[in-house]
């Protein structure tokens, strides 16, 4: 691996420094496998914290169901059931509290709140180390650094949890060197948790990554368990105060609008709705979801609900930047920190197996050549 | 880290020429019209050929395209004016390079080679066969100077007409060396393979005078790593620039030393284009 960069800042963009909590959308859209069969029905009720059974999803609100709406799911398009809140939050079933008290109980917990990416996180194997990541890759993202700021206790307090039932002896929480304020705010707190540790990292791009992380801080990457900040939190919802997962935090951020920031909104809800409640839109712009770099670009906004997958919605001032011929600088294939021959695969219009999609390529590139879509690999099935 | 589109990189290149032309302007214009060897109007040759050239680059672009683009082919015609020895016809520089830009894009899109090198080395056999080949000012036609290596070191030696500081040109390296896009390794590895040439030499004859080459860091700097000539791949970029420097040594010493960088360049760029087509046409077969 090369050596991190940093990436260059955007001076044009302004965070709000509180997180908005949108509680009260009309909508609510659960996407559905069309595959298998959907078992309501146009004006059926439907009670919050329901289970849909079709894509294992709980409902966050209360209301009617008054159709189907196509969206826009992780790098495809699909449907989505369409909830008109009735603003009642009647909730179909309360959860009885158990305390947890080993490993097996806590993969039953995260297996009853439908949180099945960190139930097969935490499943795979026993830890060495915990790692509590608070860090933002990209620059127009600032979900985790708002979460530390705000929920350092209740994010400490679970890391520490996590610690005693995974029996995980060293635990590290991981701060940016330049969110000073986070930084103040954890080391207040930090002497109650005696085993765990603050590191400093440094403001390169790609540390988010575990790979890159792990060997950062020289830890072997297959005995850590690397958990962000927004994971950590779901954890103490879930384990801690015995919540269903229905919210989810989401950076809107970019130079086309006034002002950035994060908001904690019901998973389900339209961006549509929320731009509209939220954000101003100042200049003509191009819509990315999930980052600048890594994501993708979006062509209509009312395709888009805010789904767990989905951290960051970047409005980018829409430039007229028109692709030139290549000028073989070479930046590409210097910058890749997998080390791949980016100028060769773009000549001989090849995909890497390699490619993590960090979009450094397409970053660096002075003829503004889309590289990350040539070079990277969709579907790793795909050689 | 910065990220620069083509136009950024041309103009900041541009940019770090300006003191070369400066120079240019001092040693072959003010220095030769104060001993009386040129008119007032002479001195400012090097910024006439600098203007001629861009005039004619933009000329074509509003002919081609209509508009004009700033692109590497600025950056290509600059370079052309600094490094032309002071004794140039503004006839053939002006006519042969009107000829020799739109003919070398053309050229450009079936076969690569470094153009800047082209042009040189067409414009200085077409001059040498109308006026004559020598690369002197009229002051150094008719003086004979003894260069120590500190005169050579800070831009007295013969060469092109603003091309000689090596002074200049170490503290422009050291700048480029924390431009990303920079191919900062050619120049390296040239001038330590021409200096590790040159050095044997000194050892086994006790001649000192190919020991430094002003013309030799300029084309290094500047001409060889254009990126469009010169390979990515780090093995590739090492061969290729120790393959110019020791080339470029044999050239200077049994040839000219000042042609040297240039015609070096120009070589192994076309080889560079031949090996990479050869492998795509057994990629092709293959396939």
């Amino acid at each position: 691996m090369r050596p991190l960069i940093k990436l260059e800042e955007n001076k044009q963009v302004f965070f709000v420094n509180e997180i908005y909590n949108d509680t009260d959308p009309t909508h609510v859209y659960i996407p559905i496998d069309i595959n298998k069969q959907v078992s309501y029905k146009t004006r059926d009720y439907i009670y919050k914290n329901t289970l849909i059974e079709n894509t294992l999803v709980h409902t966050p609100i209360s209301g009617y169901v008054t159709g189907v709406k196509k969206v826009k799911l992780r790098e495809k398009f699909g449907l989505a059931l369409e909830i008109t809140n009735d603003f009642k939050e009647n909730p179909c079933k309360r959860i009885l509290s158990k305390r947890i008290k080993t490993k097996e109980d806590l993969l039953a917990s995260l297996k009853d709140k439908q949180l099945l990416e960190l139930y097969d996180k935490i499943n795979q194997t026993t830890f060495q180390n915990l790692v509590l990541l608070s860090l933002d890759e990209e620059v127009y993202s600032m979900k985790e650094f708002m979460i530390t700021s705000k929920f350092n206790n209740e994010l400490l307090e679970s890391a520490s949890l996590l610690m005693d039932l995974l029996a995980i002896k060293k635990g590290y929480v991981a701060i940016k060197n330049t969110s000073s304020s986070v930084i103040k705010r954890v080391r207040s707190i930090m002497g109650t948790y005696l085993n765990m540790k603050l590191v400093l990292l440094p403001d390169k791009y790609l540390l988010g990554r575990i790979d890159f992380l792990c060997s950062y801080l020289n830890i072997k990457g297959e005995e850590t368990l690397v958990l962000k900040a927004s994971e950590m939190y779901d954890i103490y919802e879930a384990i801690i105060k015995n919540h269903f997962i229905l919210d989810t935090f989401v950076t809107i951020s970019g130079d086309a609008i006034k002002k950035s920031l994060v908001l904690k909104v019901k998973i389900g809800t339209s961006l549509k709705e929320l731009v509209d409640k939220y954000i101003e839109i100042i200049k003509d712009y191009e819509l990315y979801l999930n980052g600048y770099l890594e994501g993708e670009k979006i062509h209509n906004i009312e395709d888009v609900i805010i789904t767990k997958d989905i951290h960051t919605i970047v409005f980018k001032e829409k430039q007229k930047v028109v692709e030139e011929k290549c000028i073989k600088c070479g930046a590409c294939s210097r910058i890749c920190p997998m080390r791949i021959n980016v100028y060769n695969c773009y000549v001989n219009n090849l995909r890497h197996q390699k490619c993590i999609g960090c979009g450094l390529c397409n970053y660096i590139c002075p003829s503004h050549i889309h590289l990350k879509e040539i070079v990277e690999v969709k579907n790793k099935n795909e050689s | 880290m910065k990220v620069k589109s083509i136009k950024k990189l041309v103009l900041e290149r541009m940019l770090l020429l300006i003191p070369f032309l400066i120079y240019g302007l001092y040693k072959n214009g003010y220095l030769i019209y104060a001993r009386g060897f040129i008119s007032l109007y002479e001195v400012f040759k090097p910024l006439y050929l600098c203007l001629i050239s861009l005039v004619i680059k933009i000329i074509y672009d509003i002919i081609s395209s209509k508009s004009i683009k700033i692109d590497e082919n600025f950056l290509y015609v600059m370079l052309i004016a600094l490094i032309m020895p002071y004794n140039i016809s503004y006839i053939v520089y002006t006519i042969g390079l009107m000829i020799l830009y739109p003919l070398s894009l053309y050229i450009e899109k079936y076969f690569t080679f470094n153009i800047v090198c082209f042009w040189y080395i067409i414009l200085i056999i077409i001059n040498s066969l109308v006026i004559k080949f020598s690369f002197l000012s009229p002051i150094e036609e008719a003086l004979t100077y003894k260069f120590s290596l500190l005169d050579i070191f800070l831009g007295r030696d013969i060469g092109g007409i603003s091309s000689t500081n090596m002074l200049f040109g170490l503290g422009i390296y050291l700048y480029l060396i924390y431009d990303f896009y920079y191919k900062k390794d050619i120049p390296l590895y040239i001038n330590i393979s021409y200096l590790l040439c040159s050095g044997i030499y000194f050892f086994l004859t006790n001649d000192s005078s190919y020991l430094l080459n002003s013309e030799l860091l300029f084309g290094s700097l500047f001409v060889s790593t254009l990126s469009s000539f010169s390979p990515i791949r780090p093995s590739n970029t090492f061969l290729y620039s120790i393959a110019i420097g020791i080339l470029a040594f044999f050239i200077s010493l049994y040839i000219n030393d000042i042609i040297s960088i240039y015609v070096a360049t120009l070589l192994i760029s076309m080889l560079l284009n031949i090996q990479k087509k050869s492998k795509s046409s057994k990629q092709n077969k293959l396939a």
